[in-house]
C-alpha cells in the first residue's frame, strides 16, 4: 500500500491501476484500491478529542465510515484539496486589537478537505479534521457554519510542518474612532480559491475595513494568489465563485448568546 | 339539447364528427402543453403548491373551455346552459357547504404558507411530512409511512405546528439526579457532553437548566441545538453520552424502585435474596 500525502496530492495525484493507496492523516483515514476499470474508495472519519484550548490532542473513536466501488478509469480519478464546505466561525484564541486607522495583516490556518472526483463528479468531500457545527445569526435566520477556535500569526511565523491545513491571509483595517478586537468572525473561506506554494496549501487574501459596531464591516473575498506568493500554482477554484453582497455584511454579529429558556 | 346533437348529427354526418374528434384531441394536447411549459418555466420560480394550484387551474380551465366548445359544435345554447348551471349551482353550493368551505380554506393556507411540501408538521396529534397541498385538503406522510388527509377547514381552524420551519432546532432532554451530587459537577459534565458531540451547535449555547427538587432527583433540563436534519442521530447520541459519561464520573440517575413483600411472615424478596446471598 502506497502512502499519500497531501505533497502529493498538491501536486495533482493521478493513481495507477492495481496499486492501492493510502491517507491517512488527522481525522481521516481514506484508502484507495485501483483497478485497470474500477476503484474501490473507502474512508473512516475519527472523532477527535480536544484541550481546554481547543487544539486536537488526540484521535479517538471512529464516527463514520464508508465503502464504495466505482466503475472508472484510473485516469478519471481526482483528490483535489478545498476550503471547508461550510463558512468558518473564528474564535481566535488571542484575539488581535487594531487601533484606529492602522492595519494588520496577519494568517491563519483552515483545516483542510479534500474532494474526491470520478468523471469531473463530486463522490465525497471529507475533512481533514473535524469541526463542531455551530449557527450563526438569529434562530429563524442565519448561516450553518464550523467553529474555528484559531491563532493568528504573522508571515514569519506559519508552520511549514503543519501540513493538513490551508494558510489564510486576512487583512485587518479599522477604520472606526474605537480599537478593534477582532475576536469573532464568520470567514466565508468557501468564497476562496486556493494555490499551492513553497508545500503550502494557500488562498487569496481577505480584506476587513472595520467601520465601527453600529456600521459593521466591509469583507472582500480575493481571487488571486497572496503578494509574497505570486508564483503560487493555482490549485482549485473557490467553491462558491458568485455571491450577492448581502452575504458578505453578515460577517459580524454580536449577540454571542441566543438561546432562551 | 339532446335534440341539438341529433339533428347535428343527423345534418352533418360523420365527417364533422371526425373534426370535432380532431378538434378536442388537439384542444387537450394544447391544454397538456400550456401546463408543461407553465410547469418548466414559470412554476419553478414559485414554490410547490402555488405551481400545482395554478397547474389544476389551467388543466380544469381549458377542459371547461373545451366542453363548451363541443357542445358549441352540437349547437347546444349556452346561454341557456349557463342558466341551468347558475340554478344547479344554487343547489350544489347549498349541498356542498363543507367542499366549498375546504376549498376556500384551502386558498388561504396557500396565501398564508403557515408550511410547504415537505415540511414536518403537527396537526393535534398527529404528526409527518407533508406530502400534498390540494383544494380540498391537504396530506400528510406520517413517520410509519401512513398517509393522513386533512380537510384545509380542520388546519385553518385548529393549531398547527411546523416542526421544521427554521433550520435549526433545540432538543429538550429532561434528566434527573440524586441528591447526593454535586450539582456543579453534573453542569460541567453536561457541557462537556454537548462540546465533544460534533452535531450540538456550539451556538446558540447548550442550555442547562436545574428546573426543581423532585420526589427523589434534582430535576435538570439540558437543552441542544442542531440541524434540524441530524434529528434522530443528535438524539441517540447526546443520550448515550449523557449516559457513559454519567457512569464514568459516578452521578447517579434516580428511578423508582418497589420492594416486594410477600407471605404471611412479611418477608420482603429483596431480604430472601439477601439471606440466600448471606
Amino acid at each position: 500500500m502506497i502512502n499519500l500525502d497531501l505533497e502529493i496530492l498538491s501536486t495533482g495525484f493521478v493513481p495507477k491501476a492495481n496499486n492501492s493507496y493510502l491517507f491517512d492523516y488527522l481525522d481521516l483515514r481514506l484508502e484507495l484500491f485501483v483497478e485497470k476499470h474500477q476503484t474501490t474508495i473507502g474512508y473512516s472519519l475519527r472523532r477527535s478529542t480536544h484541550d481546554r484550548e481547543h487544539q486536537l490532542t488526540a484521535n479517538g473513536e471512529v464516527s463514520n465510515d464508508s465503502f464504495v466501488s466505482l466503475q472508472c478509469q484510473p485516469e478519471e480519478f481526482r483528490i483535489i484539496p478545498a476550503t471547508p464546505n461550510r463558512p468558518l466561525l473564528l474564535k481566535p484564541i488571542h484575539a488581535p486589537n487594531v487601533f484606529n486607522s492602522q492595519e494588520i495583516r496577519l494568517w491563519i490556518a483552515v483545516p483542510l478537505n479534500l474532494q474526491i472526483l470520478v468523471k469531473n463528479t463530486l463522490v465525497y468531500d471529507l475533512p481533514v479534521r473535524q469541526l463542531s457545527s455551530t449557527w450563526y445569526g438569529e434562530p429563524d435566520e442565519g448561516d450553518l457554519a464550523y467553529t474555528l477556535h484559531c491563532r493568528m500569526v504573522q508571515h514569519k511565523n506559519i508552520d511549514e510542518k503543519n501540513r493538513g491545513v490551508i494558510w489564510c491571509p486576512i487583512v485587518l483595517k479599522n477604520e472606526s474612532p474605537q480599537i478593534m478586537t477582532f475576536s469573532r468572525f464568520l470567514f466565508r473561506a468557501n468564497l476562496l480559491p486556493l494555490f499551492c506554494a513553497d508545500n503550502l496549501f494557500i488562498s487569496a487574501e481577505t480584506d476587513v475595513i472595520y467601520k465601527g459596531q453600529d456600521h459593521g464591516a466591509d469583507v472582500s473575498y480575493g481571487k488571486t494568489s497572496p503578494l509574497e506568493f505570486v508564483e503560487a500554482t493555482f490549485l482549485a477554484q473557490a467553491r462558491q465563485t458568485e455571491w450577492d453582497d448581502n452575504l458578505l455584511r453578515r460577517s459580524f454579529h454580536f449577540i454571542k448568546s441566543i438561546s432562551n429558556v | 339539447m339532446l335534440s341539438s346533437i341529433m339533428e347535428y348529427l343527423h345534418n352533418d354526418g360523420v365527417v364533422k364528427i371526425l373534426i370535432l374528434v380532431v378538434k378536442v384531441v388537439v384542444g387537450y394536447v394544447f391544454i397538456q402543453l400550456v401546463n408543461y411549459l407553465f410547469k418548466k418555466y414559470l412554476g419553478r420560480q414559485m414554490n410547490r403548491q402555488s405551481s400545482t394550484v395554478i397547474s389544476r387551474f389551467i388543466v380544469y380551465g381549458g377542459v371547461i373551455l373545451l366542453v363548451m366548445m363541443v357542445l358549441d359544435n352540437f349547437n347546444v345554447k349556452l346561454t341557456t346552459l349557463l342558466g341551468t348551471a347558475g340554478v344547479m349551482g344554487l343547489v350544489l353550493g347549498f349541498a356542498s357547504q363543507t367542499s366549498i368551505g375546504n376549498i376556500v380554506s384551502g386558498l388561504f393556507l396557500i396565501s398564508e404558507k403557515p408550511f410547504v411540501i415537505g415540511d414536518m408538521i403537527k396537526v393535534g396529534d398527529k404528526s409527518g411530512i407533508v406530502y400534498s397541498i390540494d383544494l380540498l385538503s391537504i396530506k400528510i406522510k406520517t413517520m410509519d409511512n401512513q398517509l393522513i388527509r386533512v380537510p384545509n377547514q380542520t388546519i385553518i381552524s385548529t393549531e398547527v405546528t411546523n416542526i421544521t420551519r427554521f433550520p435549526i432546532r433545540r432538543m429538550d432532554i429532561n434528566i434527573g439526579v440524586s441528591y447526593h451530587d454535586n450539582l456543579d459537577k453534573v453542569e460541567e459534565v453536561l457541557r462537556e457532553v454537548a462540546r465533544l458531540n460534533i452535531l450540538v451547535l456550539d451556538e446558540p449555547e447548550p442550555l442547562v437548566l436545574f428546573t426543581g427538587f423532585g420526589e427523589s432527583s434534582v430535576d435538570i433540563l439540558f437543552a441542544v441545538w442542531f440541524e434540524k436534519a441530524n434529528y434522530v442521530a443528535v438524539k441517540n447520541s447526546v443520550i448515550k453520552s449523557i449516559k457513559a459519561a454519567f457512569d464514568r464520573e459516578g452521578i447517579e440517575i434516580p428511578f423508582p424502585y418497589r420492594t416486594l413483600v410477600t407471605g404471611k411472615d412479611g418477608i420482603s424478596v429483596a431480604g430472601m435474596a439477601n439471606s440466600k446471598n448471606n
